[in-house]
């Protein structure tokens, strides 16, 4: 370790005020805070009353993804290294040229989206594709808004959101059955299919073939042994990963139980009204992405609203969308768009809730 | 350029190039004033149909400005903007049923979007701010450059949207289909919003900051 | 100030000039723009079932070769057109059918081959479906699917299914992937027609 850290001391002054590679102080601060300890603590905290930083605050999220993720590689194997990989490589480049451009050191927002991005994406997305989506995410998505703390939108849904309406045919065609037996596709790097051609491999995910009357077994989707995009198959280790969040409370349990709750709810209300023709509650809370996106997108502090009150209406709308869309529209799934919807609304629930507070302060005088 | 510039000047003692500058280029309808951009937004999926478009309001902006500017002195002034619209409305309907009549396939891509440049504000907005008060030779220049610059951005982002979302430029293949995948959203309308943020964010690097709003 | 008389009159003349001008423009370009509405639903007959001409055919040609080789008939409240050569030759017969789509109304023909069991073609020529995945059933490579196929399944019943792995089926065409839900309603409006022409035989 002393050796790397010799390396950094030598190379530091290339970097700094008058050296050779000043433009890219930031990738080099970057480098460095990844291999050691800041020796500052971040100015730009999620939320002014955590005391949590940036980057522990990081790094818990992507221990809370390690149960999804290993259940990701169990089902659909090695191929989900290389989209993480290409990931962080297209996401951060972009990282890098703003904060060249804005002379800031390099946000660590990023660890975290460069990470969700891949794992709400089909298993067998072209390469080039997932690139075009996390670029798009991050610099459409975060840094036109001012970067990491300013963003309106969550990254990440923004990027799939893009991929989703530019590259349909990708986004659709993409989805492979999870490996059965052990050991699963553990050894496995399945290529891409051609979504144009009528290809053997890409079938289609539990929501869509429930729109065509198949229902698939509720343990499956417990387990994951389904198809769909990456980490949103197995509910378990969804669950398992949502609830280390809780509980470090780096995810706001607000945000969560009123978007569940509110989802199955409605799930319970549209199922009774004709159980032949909707999935009962219980199915749709493990189809699809909802277990995923409550636990780990729409918790976003950036993005979601700051005051309790704000969060429980955030979760209950996202929830109730997302019910909506997938039982009374042409998309199958919701959870996206419902996620955008909430994160637009969040300033102003907030803006609300403040001036009820606000209210109620001045007529106690 | 230069030598219309030149004739401009003797024509309209040198307000001639301010006019054009100002419509095409400072105070450009859609990328700075960001007016009439429902019609941009919704015909741009195609070059050719940004052009045709483009030409469109131009000639109603020409003849619109130069009609109004001709009756203003006769024009009663409570009733003048109900005598622009339908100063408008005629330039507006005699290209659409030439369209119709010569150019089918095209008025059918259009659809609507034609007859609607009757509420465009950008062809209103020129009549009343501009050729109520101005000479005929001066409007005629200045529905020009409003036009054009109307035009021009069009045109760039219908060049973007049918190359990216299609991979072809004038309906010919520039982009082959063997490598390049056809990024849908630029066919539909979101598409051109974000082409539309582009071409405004470029516009306004090249333009420099806006010396007004510094003070 | 200028008076009310004045403003009458001036809006009066305004008027008059803009709507004769109208009229003039109107009257010029009618007969055109009626011969092009004529040519756009005779186009998408005369292609449909297959009936050769040149690209670029202007709407008079159009018409004139349509005239030459389709006959309107009645089946039922069916209107079928009938491809026929000089001889009374029956070649093919188109027969439109519309309905919804998954975001707006989708039109189309119908080509079936003299024995009024086999698909001959099918256009689609008005359709606003997703773009890249239901929008490509008006894409050839979806169209050339049907030919060939019956319009009646090994049972004997009327329908035609549009399917995940049905192309080797005597009456299946493979989905579009990515379009199950679009492939669905065409699947129903085609049927909806077909069944109406194979009840009233």
């Amino acid at each position: 370790m002393k050796f790397v850290l010799k390396i950094f001391k030598s190379v530091k002054p290339n970097f700094e005020e008058g050296g050779k590679f000043k433009t890219f102080l930031p990738l080099y601060e970057a480098m460095e805070n990844f291999c050691f300890a800041p020796s500052t603590t971040t100015q730009l905290a999620p939320f002014a009353r955590d005391p949590l930083d940036v980057k522990r605050f990081m790094t818990m999220v992507i221990i809370a993804l390690v149960p999804a993720l290993a259940m990701s590689y169990y089902f659909f194997g090695a191929r989900l290294i290389a989209m993480i990989i290409v990931s962080y490589a297209a996401g951060g480049m972009v990282e890098v040229l703003f904060a060249c451009v804005r002379k800031e050191p390099i946000a660590e927002g990023f660890l975290v989206t460069g990470m969700l991005f891949p794992m709400i994406l089909p298993p067998t997305l072209p390469l080039p594709i997932l690139a075009i989506g996390v670029i798009f995410g991050v610099l459409i998505g975060k840094e036109l808004f001012g970067g990491t703390g300013r963003n309106v939108f969550n990254p990440a849904i923004v990027g799939r959101c893009f991929l989703a309406l530019a590259y349909p045919k990708a986004m659709s065609g993409n989805f492979t059955t999870a490996g059965t037996e052990i050991p699963g596709r553990m050894l496995e790097y399945i290529h891409a299919g051609n979504a144009a051609a009528h290809d053997a491999i890409s079938t289609a995910t539990p929501l869509v073939l429930a729109k065509q009357g198949e229902m698939v077994n509720t343990v499956d989707m417990l387990i994951g042994n389904t198809s769909g995009s990456i980490s949103e198959t197995s509910a378990i280790a969804i669950i398992l990963g949502g609830v280390f969040l809780l509980l470090t409370r780096i995810a706001n349990w607000r945000t969560v139980v009123s978007i569940l709750a509110a989802a199955f709810v409605t799930a319970a209300v549209i199922y009774n009204t004709d159980t032949t023709r909707f999935a009962p509650p219980m199915w749709h809370m493990c189809a699809g992405g909802l277990l995923f996106g409550a636990f780990f997108m729409a918790t976003d502090p950036v993005s979601s609203p700051i005051t309790n009150a704000g969060k429980w209406i955030y979760g209950i709308m996202i929830g109730v969308v997302t019910m909506l869309i997938r039982n009374f529209t042409g998309y199958v799934e919701g959870v996206m768009f419902a996620i955008l919807l909430g994160n637009i609304i969040a300033p102003i629930l907030d803006e609300i809730v403040f001036k009820i507070r606000i209210g109620r302060l001045k007529s106690e005088g | 350029m230069a030598d219309g510039c030149n004739s401009c000047k003797g024509l309209c003692g040198g307000k001639g190039l301010t006019t054009m500058k100002e419509g095409a280029w400072t105070n450009n309808p859609l990328a700075i004033q960001v007016l009439g951009i429902c019609s941009a937004l919704a015909v741009t999926n195609k070059l050719m149909n940004s052009l045709v478009m483009g030409v469109a309001l131009i000639f109603v902006c020409v003849g619109s400005n130069l009609l109004v500017s001709l009756l203003r002195k006769h024009t009663p002034h409570r009733i003048r903007m109900i005598a622009e619209v339908a100063i408008i409305a005629t330039f507006v309907i005699l290209f659409d049923q030439f369209l119709r009549a010569f150019y089918w396939d095209m008025s059918k891509q259009l659809g609507p979007y034609v007859g609607l440049i009757i509420t465009n504000c950008i062809v209103m907005g020129r009549a009343e701010a501009f050729a109520l008060q101005n000479p005929p030779i001066l409007s005629i220049l200045d529905g020009i450059a409003n036009g054009v610059g109307y035009a021009v951005i069009l045109a760039i982002i219908g060049f973007f949207r049918e190359l990216l979302g299609t991979g072809q430029i004038m309906g010919y293949e520039v982009l082959s289909s063997s490598w390049y995948t056809p990024n849908q959203l630029m066919v539909l309308a979101p598409g051109a919003f974000i082409a539309l943020g582009f071409v405004i964010a470029v516009f306004n690097v090249l333009k420099g900051p806006d010396p007004e709003e510094n003070k | 100030m200028k008076g009310n008389a004045y403003t009458l009159i001036y809006a009066l003349l305004l008027g008059t000039a803009c709507a004769l001008l109208l009229t003039a423009a109107s009257e010029f370009t009618k007969p055109y723009r009626v011969a092009n509405a004529e040519a756009e639903e005779t186009f998408n007959i005369l292609k449909v079932l297959g009936i050769p001409f040149e690209e670029g055919t202007d709407a008079a040609g159009l018409l004139a070769i349509s005239k030459e080789n389709v006959k309107e008939k009645k089946s039922g409240d069916v209107t079928l057109y009938e491809y026929a050569l000089a001889g009374g030759k029956v070649i093919a017969v188109a027969l439109p059918f519309e309905g919804q789509g998954l975001w707006g109304p989708i039109k189309g023909f119908l080509a079936l081959e003299p024995d009024m069991r086999t698909i001959k073609g099918v256009t689609f020529y008005q359709q606003e479906e997703t773009p890249g995945l239901g929008g490509e059933i008006s894409t050839e490579s979806f169209t050339t699917l049907f030919s060939g196929k019956s319009i009646i399944n090994e049972l004997g019943q009327p329908g035609i299914s549009i399917k995940a792995g049905a192309g080797n089926d005597v009456n299946g065409v493979d989905v579009i992937s990515g379009a199950t839900m679009t492939c669905d309603k065409v699947q129903e409006m085609i049927n909806e027609a077909v069944v109406k022409i194979v009840d009233t035989e």
